[in-house]
């Protein structure tokens, strides 16, 4: 199953690096001012999600669909999870049937904008004249998106990190939520007092690159120079090694030792499991993981954001986007795209989205809203993170078309440096392969 | 003394087998009937709760499983058919087709096994939509209609076959059509039956083609469908548990109905 996954990405990286010179990087067409609703338009939508998250991204096209007032009929398809949908969209550039709407995983979003099939919503030509404008978004959600101070994709459903924690373990050790850890160091302080206090684990979370992304956000530290790839240059090297990061995984090292974080390996799933049959006090994962926790908990979750170090740090959100692939698509689908992404970036919306499936709402709007009425200690946590998100390079998260193998190397050198190899030089060796894959992909993208 | 010992000890080992291989199956049942949440993530959910059929409702709601159970009924049959028909006539060519150089054609085919499928995937992908095959389901199993491995398992076994039984069947006026259905096979069955269950078991596994060449839900196969019952951020997996249980019932049938015939044919040639 490994060998299939990987050999899938391997395909997958290279399709994408090969549809890339394909579609080269053709500037934007120039938009006209007002496009004429001349008949009904149907456009296809490509969505990653399944289950009940699935049932509540439909019953907002079905709203848009019975709703428009331009004759816009979406048709959504499913196109499996993020990863597999990136592959057949690598297959769909070669024979020219893209969608002109995308829901795109955030790890996708370089090769989205590198490859210039996608168009800025605000470039687009409306049918009612007045271009699209992307100030209602969520200011870390936006962030994400916005490359060279433009807003490249809507985002759709958003999740971001946070730490899960079961109130009264934390205080048996004497330790409480309302006056949370300033650092991630701090917060590995919190699992080994747990431990010595209660002799079971204080903290629980998988072995996964996102957690270094995460961990170097919070002190307002680029993943990725220049700029996370978020500027005009495209990014040219990783730079993640440095003292703080180096002393966090070292601490990480000492306390799975002990005994005070558990070690579930690179299984997000098991961490989960672990947190919610009581194994370890607190939980280090997605917001997108509250409704699982939650359902199996037999105690009250509570959350709170990911401690911030350094001012302007924060955890970089996550999530999906829609992306209009203007590419190759007539004036009238753009515009009915733009619409459609119009529709669902709105307050209600997102509101509803966030209500229905757990993800976080990526309108300013509909967040205000949710700050006062929300009534659930978790789910208030999850959203004053991301009100009080800064907008930073740093919590942009890096981007850069070359991740997907240098991740999986992150990767191995987290699951090494938990089996106690030196955390220094498995950093470093993991950054230098990353930077040499960066570079290759420059070099074949002529970026 | 020691028979009823060796006998409690054997019925232990195989109770403790058959539970870990029941258990997964016990467990997605209850969750499947369980009211929501259904799953916990723990021993407790083996536990009854109450019972409702919410979450069948919910799955067939979300997608036409029985109509992508009956697509990939069909794939299964055209493509194991198809690709046991051209392996047997390819592996018989090369064995009694007198060739000059038969060890050639097959390494022809034995090629095409070192090209991995994620570097064929998109000139397939081309192929079939310029073909004007795109959503269909014959652009499911049409790729692999024919497969070198199966050729090389039955090229290995018709190479052992007894040469006084084709000289036989020759002098006796049988024509190779003849010899191939009436002698050859049948005295091949066992790696025929490996053959057409290896193929049977790969159409009805695939995945990432299927999705590929796809889009419509009702010409997806349900490995597709019951993919997009799961969603790494859900809350409840109910639905996703009873249609797995609803994809599983087929193949349980054809188990009980066919366990004589499957028993027979994994012995068959163990003792002569």
């Amino acid at each position: 199953m490994i060998r299939t996954r990987k050999g899938v990405a391997a395909g997958v990286t290279l399709a994408a690096v090969a549809s890339l010179i394909l579609a080269g990087c053709s500037g934007q067409p120039q938009p006209q001012e007002t496009v004429a609703a001349d008949g009904p338009v149907s456009i296809d939508f490509w969505y990653s999600v399944g289950g009940s998250s699935a049932d509540a991204l439909m019953k907002q096209v079905d709203a848009f669909n019975s709703s428009n007032s331009f004759n816009i009929t979406i048709n959504p398809i499913y196109q499996g999870d993020y990863t597999e949908t990136a592959a057949k969209l690598t297959n769909a550039v070669q024979s020219g049937d893209t969608p002109v709407l995308l829901q795109g995983g955030d790890t996708f979003s370089a090769y989205l904008h590198d490859s210039g099939l996608a168009t800025a919503p605000e470039s687009v030509a409306t049918f009612d004249g007045q271009a699209y404008n992307g100030d209602g978004v969520v200011a870390a959600a936006a962030n994400y998106y916005t490359f060279d101070s433009k807003l490249w994709a809507v985002p759709l459903m958003v999740s971001q990190p946070a730490v899960f924690f079961d109130a009264t373990k934390l205080q048996a050790a004497g330790l409480s939520g309302e006056n949370p850890p300033k650092s991630i160091d701090e917060l590995f302080d919190w699992a080994d007092k747990i431990y010595a206090a209660t002799g079971a684990a204080g903290l629980v979370f998988q072995q996964n690159e996102w957690w270094n992304e995460q961990f170097s956000a919070l002190n307002n530290v680029v993943y990725c120079t220049p700029d996370n790839g978020l500027g005009s240059e495209a990014a040219t090297a990783f730079d993640f090694v440095n003292d703080d990061l180096v002393n966090v995984w070292t601490h990480y090292q000492k306390s799975l030792q002990a005994g005070a974080i558990v070690n579930v390996g690179s299984d997000g799933v098991a961490a989960q499991n672990a947190f919610s049959v009581g194994q370890a006090a607190m939980l280090l994962a997605s917001s997108a993981s509250l409704g699982t926790t939650t359902a199996a908990a037999a105690f009250d979750i509570n959350a709170f954001a990911l401690p911030v170090a350094t001012e302007g740090g924060g955890a970089v959100p996550g999530g999906s986007a829609l992306w209009v692939l203007g590419e190759g698509h007539s004036d009238n689908e753009k515009a009915a795209a733009v619409e459609f992404a119009r529709f669902m970036g709105s307050a209600d919306v997102q509101r509803q989205i966030f209500e229905d499936s757990g993800y976080l709402p990526s309108n300013q709007e509909a967040l205000d809203g949710l700050l006062t009425s929300e009534t659930s200690q978790p789910k208030l946590a999850l959203l004053k993170q991301l009100t009080a998100t800064a907008k930073t390079s740093a919590t942009g998260g890096c981007h850069n078309g070359a991740f997907g193998q240098s991740r999986a190397d992150v990767r191995s050198a987290i699951q090494a440096i938990a089996g106690g190899a030196d955390v220094q030089s498995s950093l470093e060796n993991a950054q230098s392969k990353g930077t040499d894959q960066l570079a290759d992909y420059n070099k074949r993208a002529s970026k | 003394m020691k028979k009823p010992v060796a006998h409690i000890a054997l019925f232990a080992y195989l109770a403790v087998v058959a539970l870990v291989i029941i258990l997964p199956l016990v467990y997605v049942l209850f969750g499947s009937i369980r009211p929501t949440p259904a799953i916990t993530g723990t021993l407790w959910d083996l536990l009854p709760t109450g019972f409702t059929w919410d979450h069948f409702a919910s799955a067939f709601n979300r997608a036409p499983i029985l109509r992508q159970m009956l697509n990939s009924a069909i794939v299964v049959v055209a493509q194991t058919g198809l690709q046991v028909l051209t392996s047997v006539l390819a592996a018989y060519a090369i064995v009694f087709g007198n060739f000059r150089r038969p060890g050639l054609i097959l390494g022809a085919y034995l090629v095409t096994m070192m090209i991995p499928n994620e570097a064929t995937v998109v000139a397939n992908y081309l192929t079939i939509r310029q073909l004007g095959l795109f959503d269909t389901i014959v652009a499911v199993f049409m790729p692999f209609v024919a497969s070198a491995y199966s050729i090389f398992l039955l090229r290995q076994t018709f190479l052992g076959f007894p040469t006084e039984i084709k000289e036989a069947a020759t002098v006796d006026g049988a024509g190779p059509m003849r010899f191939l259905f009436r002698f050859l096979l049948p005295l091949t069955r066992p790696t025929v039956m490996t053959v057409t269950l290896v193929s049977a078991i790969a159409a009805w596994n695939g995945y990432l083609w299927p999705l590929l060449v796809t889009e419509s839900p009702t010409a997806r196969t349900v490995q597709v469908g019951v993919k997009a019952l799961f969603d790494e951020a859900d809350t409840d997996f109910g639905a996703g548990l009873a249609g797995l249980i609803v994809v599983s019932i087929p193949t349980i049938i054809l188990v009980i109905v066919g366990q004589k015939f499957l028993a027979r044919g994994l012995t068959e040639g163990a003792v002569k």
